[in-house]
C-alpha cells in the first residue's frame, strides 16, 4: 500500500465518523475514532478540539 | 391505517438493516474488514432515514470508520499503529507518555509557585496534547 492510499482511508473514516456525529453528537466511539484518524492525517488541531 | 403501514415497513427495513449489521460485526471480529464495511453499507442501505433508526445508523456509519482505519493497521506491523492493548511497544509507550504528562504537571505547579503564569499555560497546554494522544492511544 503507497502513502496516498493509507491518507484515503483515514480521511474516509473522518468522513464516516463525521457522518455518525450528525446523527448522535454526544456518540464516544464516533469521536474517538474521527480523533484517531484526524491524528493520523495530522490534523492534530482537529484531532484535539474534537474530544477537549 | 396509512400511517399503520409506513411504521410496519420501516420496522421490518430496521430489522433487515440490523441483520445486516450484525453480519458486518462477524466480519469485523474476524478482520475482513473489507467486507465488513460493505455489509454495514448494506445495512445503511436497509435502514429507513427515520429518527427510530437513527442509532443503527450512527453505529453503522462509526464501524464503517474504524473498519477504514483498520485496513491501514496490518500494513505497518512495526510502527506504533497497533492497537495498544495487544501491543506491549504502545503500552511502554502510554507510559511514558503519562510519565511525561506527570512530568509537565509539576512543572506547571513549580511556575506556578513561582509565578510565572505563562509558562504554566504553555506546559498546561502540552500536557492536554499528551492527554488527548493517550485517550486515543486507548
Amino acid at each position: 500500500m503507497w502513502a496516498g492510499s493509507l491518507q484515503s482511508n483515514y480521511a474516509e473514516a473522518v468522513k464516516e465518523s463525521t457522518k455518525a456525529l450528525e446523527l448522535d453528537p454526544n456518540y464516544i466511539k464516533a469521536l474517538m475514532r474521527r480523533a484517531q484518524a484526524q491524528e493520523k492525517l495530522e490534523n492534530f488541531e482537529d484531532a484535539i478540539k474534537g474530544i477537549v | 391505517m396509512l400511517c399503520g403501514t409506513y411504521v410496519w415497513v420501516g420496522q421490518k427495513a430496521l430489522v433487515q438493516a440490523g441483520i445486516a449489521k450484525a453480519e458486518g460485526n462477524k466480519l469485523y471480529a474476524v478482520g475482513n474488514y473489507e467486507e465488513a464495511l460493505q455489509s454495514y453499507a448494506r445495512a445503511l442501505e436497509s435502514a429507513p432515514d427515520h429518527p427510530s433508526s437513527s442509532e443503527t445508523r450512527a453505529q453503522c456509519y462509526s464501524n464503517r470508520a474504524i473498519c477504514q482505519i483498520q485496513l491501514v493497521q496490518p500494513t505497518l506491523p512495526f510502527r506504533s499503529n497497533l492497537p495498544t492493548f495487544v501491543s506491549i511497544g504502545c503500552t511502554l509507550l502510554f507510559i511514558q507518555d503519562y510519565y511525561v504528562c506527570f512530568r509537565r504537571r509539576s512543572l506547571e505547579v513549580a511556575c506556578l509557585i513561582k509565578g510565572d503564569l505563562n509558562c504554566a499555560e504553555l506546559l498546561r497546554k502540552q500536557e492536554s496534547t499528551l492527554v488527548v494522544r493517550i485517550m486515543v492511544e486507548l
